[in-house]
């Protein structure tokens, strides 16, 4: 390991990126992310790289789809709104089984919504967004340390899987500061991309990349060998921490930044003698539904901590299934939830 | 025995699915006679649109991409900046390329993106049968104007080349016809000249074809070429708007 | 310290300006100056001046803020309100400036005001920070910062931290590489500032000032 910095989020998706032999980005300016623009803006001529600041999320995502099938290693980063602007080649580069990796550091919505902290994307990046049964894998770290070694793990993901990544952050997590600590040399995932479109050199076949089927037994059978990957993702790469579980009175699920808030919930509560277990899904898809069902008889009951109006609280149901109530809490617009207001709601739920 | 003609290499031995009399099939053979008289199908790579030609990947032999409606330029930027040494071309209608993806054949020209975009213009949409297009002429009669175009409906038709020729990115741009033998021999050299233009790394470059669309104009092939000359021509001038005298 | 009318901070973003400027006023307030903070950030919307308004305000000092600082919306517009302190001598102002070039170009526009003023302009560094890790990447930064301020840089700070995990060990790193800077550009270091259990064990440097700060800025999870 090198030498510990300091580094902003956003600054860290972007050297992590260049780490994992990411070379290629597109993208467009929205707050609470532009850094990550403007970090490569500065670095990628000193690699040899591109960057480019497009036209529009749309165009900046077709972008991507072309370098992915050119056979690069190559990223977009936007927030909320420009992340649903991205959807249609998200969509497209899911069945043309295309390896990306997206970062969307999450403003609070709906619409333009505002540039402060929120987690109300959860369902956009977990159940679809774009068109289509596709999945992509979407991994939430909850500190900067985190986030760089998710990214470069993202580019290896989506390498070995000819899938998507998605990298979720809230507006806290991309522009904070903390001590990161990069490894000396990565990890690179070496993929075998003899089917990326490269020029035949009159020596192959010409390779097609495309997500049109015309026929419908053809296209239900791509689907099915989709589903097939996304079933081999879910037992490779589901990623989550236990904290605190044994014996605890009561669970909280919370993902990225909100679990750093229940860290720190579990300490007070313990002083008053409740004992606060911690779920914290890392991949948000897949979802730990395993971890869900091994602790379901646990505590008295689960409760979901979010920044959104209760969009993951629906997974934990599903895994819990029934054994244990599964309450929630949630603060929206760019709110944050506080100690206190989430002790309160532990103490009520186990009164 | 001497051969005088044969399918070019680089297109692929495949039916194609176009209508008769549609000239879709012309302009893919005088892509590929470009290629291989350039020698470049090695390094070539497409990008097909939506649109009837959507599944034009089928047909060409070099390497190809399929995009979205309308993102032809921007999946073809992508590409190129990967392989700034391939020859990347985006084959594009007008609805594809005039109406949905306006913003990404602006902005590839605007940036000088040394792509080559082919880009069909026969007034109409085909593939989803016959509605107005951006470049449906005043009076027109489609399924989605059917008392014709009217301008203070739907404003006038959309001249590509004239507005992509101000963009100091796009540096070749030529306006060519399919209705007869001789605008066709024009409409090659215009596309050998534009793939040239890529070639030499000075920026973007464009054709566009008249081309003609029997089916959804409801008019018999030899009077769709004639309906190109009379009608479509005149809204739509021949010749070079940009980069005429450039040494490639 | 103190002793100017005008005090600037700028530096590369993620300096610790603002921490600095916001501990730099409180103790300037203490002084008994009447003392005014100008958040000039127009770059970074989180974690800005504007979070500790109320400490600030309580400590006497009056605190002017871009317009939207801490809302949901980015537009930078700065507010008029600005123009006054140039006016009113009787304040002694602290300029917290947004980072690099681009947020040193939010004080240009007041730089005609400032340079017929009595001033001083700060560049805070960090040499734990990328992009200001070497001798050679300050000086870019400082040469940049000019330029887009307006502004030529009087003394350097010597901000060397990362965060909880400070240590006196960082300030005498940066010391050294300081040294590098100052004898090549000629601007002195003007203080050494850094949290106080840290910057009380650091030994070096004893003839150079002392910022011995405390954290105002906190993160949501270290809040109750």
């Amino acid at each position: 390991m090198g030498e510990k910095i300091l580094m902003k989020g956003n600054e860290v998706i972007a050297e992590a990126a260049l780490r994992a032999g990411c070379r290629h980005y597109f993208g467009y300016p929205i707050t609470p992310q532009t850094e990550i623009a403007h970090y490569f803006a500065k670095k990628m001529p000193q690699y040899g790289g591109t960057f480019i600041q497009a036209e529009s999320e749309v165009a900046a995502m077709n972008m991507v789809y072309g370098a992915a099938s050119a056979g690069a290693r190559v990223m977009t980063s936007s927030s909320s709104p420009g992340i649903s602007l991205k959807q249609e080649a998200i969509s497209y580069a899911a069945c043309a089984e295309l390896p990306a990796v997206i970062v969307n550091i999450m403003r609070a919505g709906p619409g333009l919504g505002g540039i402060l902290a929120a987690q109300s994307d959860y369902f956009q990046a977990t159940k679809g967004g774009g068109h289509g049964d596709y999945r992509m894998v979407v991994l939430a770290p909850s500190s900067v340390q985190e986030l760089y070694e998710l990214v470069v793990d993202a580019f290896n993901i989506a390498d070995k899987y000819r899938t998507l990544c998605m990298i979720v952050g809230d507006g806290m997590l991309g522009q904070m500061m903390e001590a990161v600590e990069f490894r000396d040399k990565e990890d690179i995932y070496q993929a075998d991309k003899s089917w990326a479109v490269t020029g035949t050199g009159m020596e192959r076949d010409h390779n097609i990349i495309t997500s049109i089927y015309i026929d419908p037994e053809v296209l239900e059978k791509h689907n099915l060998k989709l589903q097939e990957k996304y079933r081999k993702i879910a037992e490779n790469e589901t990623r989550v921490e236990v904290f605190n579980c044994e014996g605890a009175d009561i669970i909280v699920a919370a993902y990225g930044t909100v679990a750093r808030i229940i860290k720190n919930v579990i300490k007070t509560a313990e002083k008053e003698g409740i004992k606060v277990g911690l779920i914290r899904p890392i991949t948000l898809w897949p979802f730990p539904t395993a971890e869900f069902e091994k602790y379901a008889d646990v505590p008295q009951a689960f409760l979901s901590v979010e920044m959104s109006a209760g969009q993951m609280v629906e997974d934990v149901r599903l895994a819990v299934n029934g054994k244990r109530p599964v309450y929630f809490h949630g603060r929206m617009g760019g709110m944050i939830p506080t100690q206190k207001e989430i002790l309160e709601k532990i103490r009520e739920i186990l009164k | 025995m001497a051969i005088v003609f044969q399918r070019p290499h680089a297109l692929r031995e495949t039916q194609m699915h176009y209508c008769p009399g549609c000239t879709h099939g012309i302009v893919h053979r005088l892509i590929a006679e470009v290629i291989d008289e350039l020698g470049v199908e090695g390094r070539t790579i497409g990008v097909s649109p939506v649109g009837c030609a959507y599944n034009n990947y089928l047909y060409f032999n070099c390497d190809m991409v399929q995009a979205a409606h309308g993102r032809a330029p921007a999946v073809a930027t992508g590409i190129k900046r990967v392989h700034p040494d391939n020859v990347v071309f985006t084959y594009q209608g007008d609805g594809d390329l005039a109406a949905i993806g306006t913003a990404e054949i602006i902005h590839a020209a605007n940036r000088g993106e040394k792509i080559t975009t082919i880009f069909i213009n026969n007034a109409i949409y085909g593939m989803t049968s016959g509605q107005m297009a951006p470049t449906t002429l005043v009076g027109q009669v489609t399924t989605t104007s059917p008392f014709g175009r009217k301008p203070e409906l739907h404003g006038y038709p959309l001249n590509v080349c004239e507005m992509l020729s101000t963009l100091k990115g796009a540096v070749y741009v030529e306006r060519v016809s399919m209705h007869d033998i001789k605008n066709i021999k024009n409409a090659k050299n215009a596309i050998k000249k534009a793939f040239k233009v890529q070639m030499a790394g000075l920026g973007f470059s464009i054709v566009e074809v008249l081309s003609s669309c029997p089916t959804n104009w409801g008019i018999d092939p030899v009077n769709a070429l004639k309906w190109i000359e009379e009608k479509m021509i005149p809204q739509y001038p021949l010749g070079n708007f940009k980069g005429k005298d450039l040494e490639v | 310290m103190f002793n100017k009318r005008i005090t600037i901070f700028t530096g590369h973003f993620g300096s610790g300006k603002t921490e600095v400027a916001v501990n730099y006023a409180l103790q300037a307030a203490e002084t008994g100056k009447k003392t005014a903070i100008v958040d000039l950030d127009i770059v970074n919307p989180f974690f800005r001046t504007a979070d500790v308004r109320n400490r600030l305000e309580a400590g006497g000092i009056k605190v002017i803020t871009p317009v939207y600082a801490n809302t949901n919306v980015d537009v930078p517009s700065l507010p008029a309100e600005i123009n006054s302190l140039f006016e009113d001598k009787s304040y002694s102002v602290i300029l917290d400036v947004g980072g690099d070039d681009l947020g040193a170009r939010a004080v240009s526009r007041y730089r005609d005001q400032i340079a017929c003023d009595d001033y001083i302009h700060y560049f805070v560094v960090n040499t734990r920070r990328p992009m200001t890790r070497t001798p050679d990447e300050i000086i870019r930064m400082i040469l940049e910062i000019q330029d887009g301020a307006g502004l030529k840089v009087d003394m350097l700070v010597n901000n060397a931290n990362m965060l909880g995990e400070s240590t006196p060990e960082l300030l005498a790193e940066a010391s050294e590489i300081l040294a590098v800077v100052s004898s090549r550009l000629s601007i002195p270091v003007g203080f050494i500032s850094g949290m106080e259990e840290v910057l009380s064990a650091y030994e070096g440097d004893r003839g150079i000032e002392r910022l011995y700060m405390k954290k105002n800025i906190t993160l949501p999870w270290e809040q109750m």
